[in-house]
């Protein structure tokens, strides 16, 4: 007995393998040797002789079994295509249900991939570090992707952990529109830096002419990308040859120069957080700001990368930087008079600055979490939904094929066989689901695309982690799709079946009804998200904003600013004396962007730092109010008649004015120094709050200033019966006072319509998915009774010749339906309402979802479902009895 | 008649000689004191099937009471066409043999 238990293990080992009819020949031999052998050699040897017998009826039993899954496969094959052919409306169903569930997981699994390996193709990534600071002082805490100039230096001279160190600066005011001329050729170029040369050792920027090593090392020298280069030099070798450029160096007036091209590199790809067009040697910038490697105080703009050595933690690093925070501190609080409370330095890791990072000074706007979720969480529905349909065809069909579990049951087949028979199945429909899904995909893409602002391509489905994703999401949906048929089917009792006892499709209804529920509940669920996104949209497109936009031509100076910021006043009257212009006014920013310039403001007639106020600043002319219709809320607005109000005035608005700590009626008069031009100045109107960057925030406090060197707007209004005369002439005054810049305009209300694309984005998506919902769940529905009616014929006919009429036949077979409908829309209606209001929250004007949302949205369902189930019965109801009974 | 094979001459003169004791285990010691070789019952069962499927022998399942095992065991015996085949055998041998003598040095 003993020796038994001991031999277990082994003996099991061996069972498994050996074929069925050798084990009763050769089970009692091997006990009896193994029994043997312990007498004679020893437990161990004889446990390692049995092993060694079972390893050595596996390539047996390897050929064996490969064999034989090959011949099932076969026939599975054989018999999924034929079950195919003859039900093809239902495989159509089921394929093209699940094929854009699957298209639409495609595309999120491309976005969401594409969002979060931002910045892991350089080649050690995970050592590389943008260096960013905090800093509280007196007026408030701040947190910045900006270092001071000298600390790169400092790093390189004294810090031998840093492999490489390297800055990364923008030109100042123009850095977004830099006029770059060659010939006839000139454009604005938006993705312009000065680079430490060391910058192509951190990140990968791989050149296709000229040398890293020697490219950026001499003043005037510009390396440029590979499309930039097509786009000015065509097909001439661009090394060499000389770009002119205006560059803005921070002392006050952009400069115009020659730039020697000096290196080629490859376009910077679309998961970068760091794109460039043209990166310009860092001697050209010390040329003319000498302070740069020295002045520890300045900050504006200058982004600092470092490369660690390997073994290093950014942790400990970081506890190096601090001596030049103290530093920093001290020289904060001799200069000001005031102690900084905390400056610190802290490291970002590379890949993680597109989506964890939201700093002031980003390179361009970061990714959001917020929508990865909600795009995923929609495509997980929409697959969900595709999933359903799948297996509630799968389960109805199941029926039909009763027979055929009956015959395999009988033959031999046992549960687990036809289990992975059926889910073998389901893999092969989710195989050409796949295919379509593909086909799809490309349509799809562009279209979302369009949507998201993305630049993904087909090319983009050859990363291995979307490969291994895919191959995830194949095995997944084929698996739960086919796991609950294949329990069905393979439940069936073969005796019962084949006396035909069998009441085809029972057991299943509960689970059934319950999935078709959830399709529906996903339906309204979704549908009253998409309502309520449109619902916000339109709110918020038709409240008043408090200012006018219409007929609003915005010509924005992006060269020859110090020109404009002294001569506005006359470029004003040129325009104005073209007929169909009404109005024209300058100002610093116009609504649809964020206002980013601001004041501390102190009250009384001189600027310390105590407790100073922040306000947002609009530096406009005197005719700004009036040209934008802002309605003011007390006092007077800017007059040119009335005192000087350019040197003595100041408006706020009425966020501003609370902000200071009066109220609209006590603020006028008082008097106000600002940091920016220690100007001091009274208040003299109030304007009612201007909802500048529409309802999605709350109204900012601004401040509004006559002061020209901030000036970059001018907005014309125009009369709305003469715009394209009036385009032409403005066309040529904009000539003449900025000859060789190039002509570019924008109308307000189309800049303004920015302010909302996310949310528009997500309206657009969420419309898509829920239709396509929608459209899924109609079709798996309408197949699921076509079923059911050819299934309930005979006793539609029988309840016809009793007497029932064809409506109340079809209503009876309707009812089960109605039910679902109704419970489903139970379940969406209050977890819709909590999403929805989670979403609203983040408004600060926003609608109320109320009764009609919810009721449309349940009503859409309902009438889809019965329009499926009518369309159907409807039919079988109206057919002759006696086609139906004759058979018997 | 079919040739048998040696090995199968072999197994097959086992399972005569040891009559109602035949399984595989008590076959390859048979085998063992024929021929001074230890093969593997592997080795053993291949003739053994073989002879099986041929019709030489016949199995059935019985018990055999020195065993550990408590299992069924298969036991074999020959039938008529095997007994013919070894009385064939023993024929050819004696013919084959007929007038050989074995070399003095090795008489002893």
């Amino acid at each position: 007995m003993k020796n038994e238990n001991q031999a277990k293990p082994p003996f099991k080992f061996l069972r498994r393998l050996l074929p069925i009819d050798e084990i009763d020949d050769v089970d009692g031999c091997f006990e009896e040797m193994y029994a043997r052998a312990v007498s004679q050699k020893g437990t161990g040897y004889a446990k390692r002789w049995i092993l060694l017998q079972a390893l050595k009826s596996l390539p047996g039993f390897l050929t064996h079994l490969i064999y034989w899954k090959l011949l099932m496969l076969k026939n599975t094959l054989g018999i999924t295509l034929r079950n195919m052919l003859k039900n093809k409306g239902f495989f159509l169903i089921k394929v093209f249900g699940l094929a854009s569930g699957v298209a639409c997981g495609m595309v999120v699994i491309l976005y969401v991939v594409n969002e979060l390996t931002y910045d892991t193709y350089h080649p050690d990534h995970e050592r590389i570090y943008r260096i960013a600071n905090r800093r509280i002082t007196e007026i408030g805490e701040f947190s910045g992707a900006e270092t001071p100039g000298p600390l790169a230096v400092a790093i390189k001279e004294e810090l031998s952990q840093a492999e490489n160190v390297a800055r990364v600066i923008p030109p100042f005011e123009n850095s977004k529109h830099v006029l770059v001329t060659r010939g006839e050729n000139r454009f604005f170029e938006k993705q312009v830096w000065f680079v430490d040369a060391e910058i192509l050792k951190i990140l990968s920027i791989p050149f296709l002419e000229g040398s890293a090593r020697t490219a950026l090392a001499r003043p005037k020298t510009v390396v440029i990308s590979a499309g930039t280069a097509r786009k000015y030099f065509g097909d001439l070798p661009p090394l060499g040859r000389s770009l002119s450029i205006e560059l803005d160096y921070d002392t006050g007036a952009a400069v115009t120069e020659d730039f020697q091209v000096t290196g080629v590199v490859r376009d910077a790809p679309a998961n970068t957080h760091f794109k460039y067009d043209m990166l310009i040697s860092m001697p050209t910038l010390q040329a003319y700001v000498p302070s740069l490697d020295q002045d520890w105080g300045e900050y504006h703009s200058k982004r600092t990368y470092v490369k660690l050595g390997r073994n290093v933690s950014p942790e400990a690093f970081a506890r190096q930087l601090r001596p030049y925070s103290e530093q920093i501190a001290s020289d904060f609080a001799k200069r000001v008079g005031k102690p900084m409370r905390l400056h610190e330095f802290f490291l970002q890791p590379l890949d993680s600055l597109h989506m964890k990072s939201n700093l002031t000074a980003e390179t361009e706007p970061t990714g959001n979490m917020y929508y990865v979720y909600i795009y995923s969480f929609a495509a997980l529905l929409i697959l969900l939904i595709g999933c359903i349909n799948f297996v509630n065809l799968s389960a109805t069909l199941a029926a039909a094929r009763s027979r055929e579990v009956g015959i395999r049951k009988t033959l031999g087949g046992s549960r687990w066989d036809l289990v992975f028979q059926f889910l073998g199945e389901s893999q092969i429909v989710t195989f050409f689901a796949f295919l379509v899904a593909f086909a799809f995909l490309s349509l799809l893409l562009r279209y979302f695309n369009r949507m998201a602002g993305t630049a993904i391509t087909f090319q983009a489905l050859g990363q291995p982690l979307v490969l291994g994703s895919l191959l995830v999401l194949f095995l997944v949906v084929g698996f739960s799709a086919g796991m609950y048929p294949a329990l069905i089917l393979s439940r069936f009792k073969p005796v019962s079946i084949l006396k035909n006892q069998h009441m085809p499709g029972k057991q299943g209804n509960v689970v059934q009804r319950l999935l078709v529920l959830g399709q529906f509940a996903i339906c309204i669920f979704m549908v009253v998200c998409t309502l309520v996104v449109f619902h916000q949209l339109t709110f918020m497109k038709g409240k008043a904003l408090g200012f006018s936009r219409e007929q609003k031509l915005i010509l924005e100076v992006k060269s020859n600013q110090a020109y404009f910021r002294n001569n506005y006043e006359a470029i004003k009257s040129d325009f104005l004396k073209n007929g169909g212009i009404t109005n024209a006014t300058v100002s610093s920013s116009v609504p649809g962007e964020a206002i980013e310039s601001g004041y501390y403001l102190q009250k009384g007639a001189s600027f310390i730092p105590l407790n100073s106020k922040r306000l947002k600043v609009l530096t406009v002319d005197y005719d700004f109010i009036r040209s934008y219709g802002i309605a003011m809320a007390s006092g007077r607005p800017f007059q040119k008649d009335v005192g000087n109000d350019e040197a003595a005035a100041y408006i706020v608005n009425e966020a501003g004015a609370r902000e200071m700590g009066f109220t609209t009626q006590s603020v006028l008069g008082t008097v106000w120094t600002a940091h920016y031009h220690r100007k001091t100045k009274s208040v003299i109107g109030v304007t009612k709050d201007f909802h500048f960057l529409g309802l999605k925030d709350s109204v900012e406090p601004i401040l509004l200033d006559i002061e020209n060197s901030l000036l970059r707007t001018i907005t014309l209004t125009l009369d709305t019966k003469r715009i394209s005369q009036a385009l032409a002439a403005v066309k040529e005054t904009w000539a003449v006072h900025f000859p060789g810049v190039p002509f570019e305009y924008a109308f307000l209300d189309e800049m303004f319509g920015k302010v909302y694309q996310y949310e528009e984005q997500m309206g657009k998506l969420l419309a898509m998915i829920s239709g396509l919902g929608i459209a899924i769940a109609f079709l798996g529905l309408y197949g699921m009774v076509v079923f059911y009616a050819r299934q309930r014929r005979k006793e539609m006919a029988i309840r016809r010749v009793v007497g029932a009429s064809t409506v109340i036949v079809a209503l009876l077979m309707t009812r089960r339906f109605v039910s679902l409908v109704f419970l489903a829309g139970i379940t969406a209606i209050p977890l819709s309402y909590v999403a929805t209001s989670r979403w609203l929250q983040d408004f600060a004007y926003r609608i109320q979802p109320g009764f009609p949302v919810f009721a449309f949205a349940f009503l859409s369902a309902f009438l889809i479902a019965m329009a499926a189930v009518l369309l159907q019965t409807l039919r079988a109801a109206r057919d002759n009895p006696v086609d139906s009974l004759r058979s018997e | 008649m079919k040739e048998l094979t040696r090995k199968e001459e072999q197994v097959l003169l086992a399972v005569h000689h040891l009559q109602d004791e035949a399984c595989l285990i008590t076959i390859c010691e048979q085998v063992f004191r024929y021929t001074g070789n230890r093969y593997s019952p592997g080795t053993i069962y291949a003739p053994l099937n073989r002879l099986d499927i041929n019709g030489y022998i016949e199995a059935r399942s019985g018990r055999n009471p020195e065993f550990a095992s408590k299992k069924p065991i298969r036991f074999y015996r020959l039938t008529p066409k095997g007994h013919a085949a070894l009385v064939e055998l023993q024929k050819a041998y004696s013919r084959l043999w007929t007038g050989f003598e074995t070399p003095a040095e090795e008489k002893i």
